[in-house]
């Protein structure tokens, strides 16, 4: 009992930083057809600037949430402005937006090691302090993760759902043109969209960086994984890849804990390779990929 | 009668390949106009040049005065010209209820919505009773419905309908073509596209036939009917 509470809890905690990180990639692939591959330094860099802003100021942790979601929102913004604008309706979009996005994320990665160098910096925003369920361990910052999780994938998904600012973004996705047609200016939906991905992804590499170090290279990992969670959930659905980064993550903490935590990742990408081989559009996809 | 859109001498086209060859057209501030010719002469080429996803290489058009050669697609929608494009291009994965709501982007004045989403229920009943289901699981003739209805919901000044009867059944298509009966007394204007003008002979009030990239005709249904030679050559006659 007690290793199902454990392996539950880290399985929510792991799952709500997946979550977080690829609800934003998926939201950008559906809408502008583009893989993000500058997603894992949004995180990064949501993480460095709250760092620096609590040492700075000393600013609580709600504080520090707010500020790295401003910088991902602004990352997300200066991204879209200066290069993904320009790339829009190119020939080849998918693959040079790939390319420059992954060259954007190694010039972020090389900006931040020089000015803060490659020490691993505890993040100070980290709550203290623990409760037991059973004899289970719970820290207070797994129970915020979940919690602030929680909030902002609701909360994005109320946006989506129920007003007109989503209505108009999930138009654009499903078809361009024809949002268009209806007066939705797409330049603008793709500036809120990238400004929205980076908020999620600064608030991810916050959380993340709590639960370890803060590191420059910090942000590859947990892109990888949300690469993985959105190719399961199928390119571009962003439910499916809410859903698929719980799911990956209790599988993960599950194998981490029966087998070995080394084995965690390779049982993920064993499992990707079946889903995909069984239903190639992934698990949520549908058979005609929303390509734009 | 002044015109609510005119053009003169509209050049556009795809990159290398220039698909309209100076097409001029005025059509009235109501009523409904015709513009009918056989496949790929560039009917659906000029909707998108009027709708401002082709940009104009030359020639000069103008709504309701205003000169539109350079506007942006946002800008003719804001300013009434309402384009229902070919095959219906539904929002598939939101209801018909979100995707009559699209049609109302622009406006935010939620009482005027829910205004026209009544009035699109009223012409439409069937959409009324699907408006939570989801778009991707109509028939044809109610995605058209779900297509035409959302053109309404815009506050259009002109509203051009590409092939209102494209690929369905004629029974479906007397449907289609009595509720655009009903909307033709609301004193709107309509540019309808078809390539086969049987039906439009007897609904459009002006017919204009299009050609290789050029207006080669152009008069009312009566002028149409007694000089049935034209639409012979064209189109393969009546």
């Amino acid at each position: 009992m007690d290793v199902a509470i454990q392996i539950v809890i880290t399985g929510l905690t792991l799952g709500s930083m997946y979550a977080l990180a690829s609800v934003g990639l998926s939201l950008i692939y559906g809408t502008l057809g583009m893989f993000n591959m500058a997603h894992g330094l949004f995180m990064t860099l949501g993480a460095y600037v709250a760092y620096s802003v609590a040492v700075a100021f000393g600013i609580p942790l709600v504080l520090g949430i707010v500020v790295a979601m401003a910088a991902g929102a602004l990352i997300g913004i200066v991204t879209h402005l200066v290069m993904v604008r320009f790339m829009l309706g190119t020939a080849d979009f998918g693959t040079n937006v790939l390319v420059a996005t992954a060259g954007l994320g190694i010039l972020i990665e090389d900006l931040l090691l020089k000015v803060y160098g490659g020490y691993p910096y505890p993040q100070p925003l980290a709550v203290e302090g623990f409760t037991r369920i059973g004899r289970v361990t719970v820290t207070y910052q797994a129970v915020i993760i979940f919690a602030v999780a929680l909030i902002l994938i609701l909360g994005v998904a109320w946006l989506l759902l129920k007003t007109r600012f989503g209505r108009a973004i999930r138009a654009t996705a499903l078809n361009r043109e024809a949002a268009m047609l209806m007066g939705v200016k797409a330049d603008t939906v793709f500036l809120q969209v990238m400004a929205l991905a980076g908020m999620l992804a600064g608030v991810a590499g916050l959380m993340i960086s709590t639960q370890a170090t803060l590191s420059p290279q910090m942000g590859g990992d947990p892109l990888l994984k949300a690469f993985v969670i959105c190719v399961v959930a199928g390119l571009g659905n962003v439910w499916g890849a809410g859903l698929c980064a719980f799911g990956l993550a209790l599988l993960e903490a599950a194998i981490g804990f029966y087998i070995g935590v080394r084995f965690g990742f390779p049982a993920m990408l064993i499992l990707v390779i079946l889903v995909l081989i069984w239903r190639p559009q992934g698990l949520f996809g549908s058979e005609k990929v929303v390509r734009l | 009668m002044s015109a609510v859109l005119s053009c003169s001498g509209l050049v556009s086209g795809y990159l290398n390949r220039p698909v309209l060859h100076g097409v001029s057209l005025d059509i009235p501030q109501q009523g409904v106009m015709a513009l009918i010719g056989p496949n790929g002469h560039g009917k659906t080429t000029l909707l998108r040049t009027l709708s401002g996803f082709l940009t104009l290489r030359d020639g000069h058009m103008s709504l309701n005065g205003t000169d539109m050669n350079r506007a942006s697609v946002h800008a003719r929608v804001e300013s009434g010209l309402i384009h229902v494009p070919q095959g219906d291009q539904l929002f598939t994965e939101m209801t018909v209820e979100e995707n009559l709501l699209m049609g109302a982007y622009l406006c935010v004045d939620g009482a005027e919505v829910s205004n026209r989403l009544n009035e699109v229920f009223a012409l439409f009943p069937k959409l009324k009773d699907r408006r939570n289901q989801m778009a991707s699981g109509l028939s044809g003739g109610e995605r058209r419905m779900v297509g035409i209805g959302r053109g309404l919901m815009a506050d259009a000044k002109l509203l051009m309908l590409d092939e209102p009867s494209l690929g369905l059944a004629p029974l479906v298509i007397e449907q289609i073509y009595e509720a655009l009966g009903h909307l033709r007394q609301s004193g709107m204007a309509f540019l309808v596209v078809e390539e086969n003008p049987s039906r439009l002979l007897s609904f459009a009030d002006s017919l204009c036939l299009m050609d290789a990239g050029h207006i080669v005709w152009r008069g009312t249904a009566e002028e149409a009917k007694s000089s049935g030679d034209i639409l012979k050559t064209y189109l393969g006659g009546q």
